[in-house]
């Protein structure tokens, strides 16, 4: 294809006036170009322009001067008339400064006659050449030209003078008349190759981001700077976007509450934790990266099953854990802790994704709930271990008093100097110590008689002192720590001697080796909060007092089990277990409030809340008169009592005081001998809880007809219990079973003698 | 009169307008002192403003005085660019030691001084 080309035949215009000249050139170029080079001739320029037209003239051998144009006027004329065609100047003369000109208005070569000879081939050849090649360079320039205005970015070219000489289509569309070629441009940077962000306003007035590279190059030749302006408003807003949504992000996992990572799927080692880490634990990110961080600050106790629970979410896609957490400054806080295993679908990567929640808070909400539970619980049991117990008590005191009261009356009939004198009163003896225990197992069941009085603590324990000194022992150092103005309180004094007592043996046994033992005394005000805490305890103002020792103190096995009856841990003979059963339920039954703290090892605690009386309900003098007995005046006595065997004994010993005594083995008996056989008692003793009528009931039937009638009720239940359920009133008189011959005796000629039934 | 008159162009508050704003005033109030006069132009406020000036892309900087007339584009980060671009006086750059890391600095400053 190329050869052919070359080969194509060129037409060449001569244009000269002479005709010897023009024969020789003819001649020349034809024999030197063996027929490739096809020649018109035209000795006019109007001529040769016509030519030039008609035929597609390759190149032109022009001759200045011609009839109808002279000089170098002739080469403008005809360039100017057709521009396009390479023109090689015949000279007459040799000048090169005329030359020079020549080329400079337009001329491809000049040849000066007479010299031309075998050159002028050769010159046609070269021009033909240099017009092919200048050919080429345009079309490729077109082609660059229209590759720019195909790209996406826009595109300017400018010249050294900054004058725009090219704009291709995208930045025709970017710029609009802003940018016009031929024109200055409003852009200046002597920085080439430097890549900027910039803002752009678009023609249609929407904004555009662009990112600008300026580079130095040549165009058709010339130095030019090409501005590319790459519009990057969309990836610009993604990127906006993206950060937008990242600082969001950020500061959602800042305030939320939950602290969310990722582990590493192989290792389970954390790859990434969320900023609020540091709030929640101490903390930062950079600690909490470094290798073990997890692992050394979980609860060494939990330690091992946190682990363990980790390693399931090789095998589940979900787990949960609990285990407490060392915080920075050393405090532990609970942490829920959820797991969750992405599995990698579609290429993506297995990833483990988790969530820590601080929820202390509920923990200890939940372990004050238990602690409540089991306080409960506790009270709930000795409850109804001590319902049980009294309930046994009841029944065996009653067998006891008939013992008793046999007993008694055995040796009281046997002459002074019998020999079985002494067996009898063994047996008295070993009664009485049995009454002693079911007492306290009374007491235990809250089922004794108490006879409360407004007291001052403080009082109570100062005229207690010394027995309690003789009591400890030497090596013992005890100490009295008591408030000032201590508030008053209402219990038996009796009663609470007992429960200082069997505190204070218990220290003392605790401390075999001696140390310290300190009884204090406080008011104090149990509030809302404590209330909430301890569920036998009612708010309200309370006088404590605690009993301190620094013995071998108790574990949390012994504790639990301290107030159970016949509980101990010494050994046999040494103790029965009833000694703190007792205090609880004389505690209990006066309304108070009893804990222990014991540490082993360090000593032990007991506190005693007791309710606080009104200022105005003075102490009272414990001095009480005891009525001397005196016989009876042989006063006839209507007993009531339902067992029989009790019966029997209370109508032998009234009997031997010198009563007239008319027994009665229920209510309606009662009444039978009294409204129908006309019975006319001074007193009616009678059992309060009698099946079909109560004591109550029947007293209140007898009042009718006898309104001056005196009545001693007796009961194996405290009166307080009584009074309590409404059974009794106030003030009644009233005598608890089990009772000593003396007791009954001193109680009936109290109520004999009494104006009223008032104790 | 202040020997520099300085025109900003920017377009609204996108994030290039203002760092160039605040780059422009810390160099300004670093390397001018008190000796210059600095208009802010918003090309949406002020369109006939900016197409006198043929405001093509923002920011665009303009030092009106002293003569010639210099542009330079882009955020002005780049102090020392700035300067240079602006024919700002070097020598004032050179006393504050403000100069390149190499140790080409003479060579460069008689280079920069020639081509004022
Ligand atoms: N201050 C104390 N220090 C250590 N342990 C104590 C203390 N007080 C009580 N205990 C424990 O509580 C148990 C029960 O005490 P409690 O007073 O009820 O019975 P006891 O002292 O064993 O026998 P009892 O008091 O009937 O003679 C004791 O055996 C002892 O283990
Ligand atoms: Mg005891």
């Amino acid at each position: 294809m190329k050869q052919v080309e070359e080969l194509r035949e060129l037409k060449v215009l001569l244009v000269e006036d002479n005709p010897a000249d023009a024969a020789l050139f003819e001649e020349t170029i034809k024999e030197q170009s063996l027929g490739g080079i096809h020649i018109y001739m035209s000795s006019t320029l109007k001529e040769a322009l016509d030519t030039i037209k008609s035929n597609q003239i390759d190149i032109v051998l022009l001759d200045l001067n011609l009839p109808d144009s002279r000089g170098e006027e002739t080469l403008t004329k005809l360039l100017s008339a057709a521009p396009d065609v390479p023109v090689i100047v015949l000279t007459s003369t040799n000048d090169p400064l005329m030359g020079q000109r020549l080329i400079q208005a337009g001329a491809m070569d000049y040849l000066v006659k007479g010299r031309v000879g075998s050159f002028i081939t050769n010159a046609i050849y070269n021009t033909a050449a240099r017009v092919e090649a200048g050919k080429k360079i345009k079309e490729a320039y077109e082609n660059l030209r229209n590759l720019l205005n195909d790209s996406q970015d826009a595109i300017l070219v400018v010249n050294s003078n900054n004058i725009v000489e090219f704009a291709n289509r995208a930045a025709r569309r970017l710029f609009g008349e802003r940018v016009k070629i031929g024109e200055q441009l409003g852009i200046v940077s002597n920085e080439p190759g430097h890549t900027q962000e910039l803002d752009v306003l678009r023609p249609d007035g929407t904004l555009a981001v662009v990112e600008l590279y300026i580079r130095e190059s040549l165009w058709y030749g010339e130095y030019a700077r090409i501005f590319t302006f790459r519009d990057i408003t969309e990836r610009k807003k993604a990127e906006e976007e993206l950060t937008k949504t990242k600082d969001q992000l950020e500061y959602l996992f800042t305030v939320s509450p939950a602290v969310v990572y990722t582990l590493n799927p192989k290792n389970l080692a954390l790859m990434w934790i969320s900023p609020n880490l540091e709030r929640m634990t101490g903390y930062t990110i950079k600690e909490a990266l470094k290798w073990g961080w997890w692992e050394n600050n979980v609860h060494p106790e939990d330690r091992e099953r946190a682990l363990e629970r980790r390693k399931e979410i090789f095998t589940k896609s979900h787990i949960w854990g609990e285990y407490r957490f060392k915080k920075k400054d050393g405090e532990y806080i609970w942490l829920r802790d959820e797991l969750r295993r992405i599995d990698g679908s579609q290429g993506k990567q297995v990833e483990i994704v988790g969530a820590s929640l601080d929820i202390t808070r509920e923990h200890q909400m939940k372990e004050e709930q238990q602690e409540l539970e089991n306080q409960l619980r506790q009270v709930q049991k000795l409850e109804s271990i001590g319902r049980l117990a009294g309930g046994i008590a009841h029944d065996f005191h009653n067998m006891l008093n008939v013992i008793l009261g046999y007993a008694e009356i055995c040796l009281n009939s046997i002459h002074p100097q019998d020999p079985l004198r002494r067996n009898v009163e063994q047996i008295i003896k070993a009664a009485r110590r049995s009454a002693d225990l079911t007492r306290q197992l009374l007491a235990f069941g809250r089922k004794q008689t108490l006879h409360p009085k407004v007291v001052n603590l403080n009082d109570v324990i100062r005229n207690f002192e010394n027995l309690l000194r003789r009591v400890i022992g030497e090596h013992i150092d005890m100490r009295l720590i008591l408030a000032d103005n201590l508030a008053n309180v209402k219990v038996d004094p009796g009663q609470m001697e007992q429960v200082i007592m069997n505190l204070v043996v218990n220290a003392r046994d605790a401390m075999p080796e001696g140390g310290k033992l300190i009884i204090e005394t406080a008011n104090v005000e149990l509030d809302e909060t404590y209330a909430r805490s301890h569920p036998d305890v009612t708010p309200g103002k309370y006088v404590m007092f605690s009993v301190t020792d620094t013995g071998c103190g108790m574990d949390k096995e012994t504790m639990s089990k301290i107030f159970e009856p016949f509980f101990t841990t010494k050994e046999q003979g040494k103790g029965t277990g009833l000694g703190l059963s007792t205090v609880y339920g004389i505690v209990k039954q006066s309304g108070g409030h009893i804990t222990v703290y014991s540490e082993v090892g360090y000593g032990t605690t007991f506190k005693i809340y007791l309710p606080q009386v009104e200022d105005k309900e003075t102490p009272q003098p414990e001095s009480e008169e005891e009525p001397s007995i005196i016989k009876s005046k042989g006063e006839h006595i209507l007993v009531v009592e339902d067992e029989d065997m009790l019966r029997e004994l209370i109508e032998e010993i009234l009997t031997q005081l010198g009563y007239e005594v008319t027994v009665a083995a229920n209510g309606g008996e009662a009444l039978l001998l009294v409204e129908e056989k006309g019975l006319k008692p001074d007193l009616v003793l009678t059992d309060v809880v009698m099946p079909n009528m109560s004591g109550k009931d029947l007293v209140k039937r007898l009042k009718k007809s006898q309104p001056h009638l005196k009545v001693l009720y007796m009961s194996g239940y405290s009166d307080d219990a009584m009074i309590q359920q409404g059974i009794l009133e106030p003030g009644t008189a009233f005598i608890p079973k089990p009772f000593t011959l003396n007791d009954l005796a001193k109680k009936v000629q109290e109520v004999l003698r009494g104006g009223d039934n008032k104790r | 009169m202040s020997t520099y008159k300085l025109k900003l162009y920017v377009t609204g508050k996108t994030p290039r307008s203002e760092r160039a704003i605040a780059n422009l005033r810390k160099i300004c109030e670093e390397d001018l002192g008190s000796d210059y006069e600095l208009t802010v132009i918003d090309v949406l406020e002020r369109p006939n403003l900016a197409e006198d000036d043929k405001i093509l892309a923002t920011p665009t900087l303009i030092k009106v005085l002293p003569p010639p007339e210099r542009r330079i584009i882009g955020d002005l980060s780049n102090r020392k660019k700035v300067l240079f671009g602006l024919d700002i006086t070097t020598m004032r750059i050179i006393e504050r030691g403000y100069n390149d890391e190499t140790g080409g600095r003479v060579e460069r400053t008689k280079g920069l001084i020639g081509r004022r």
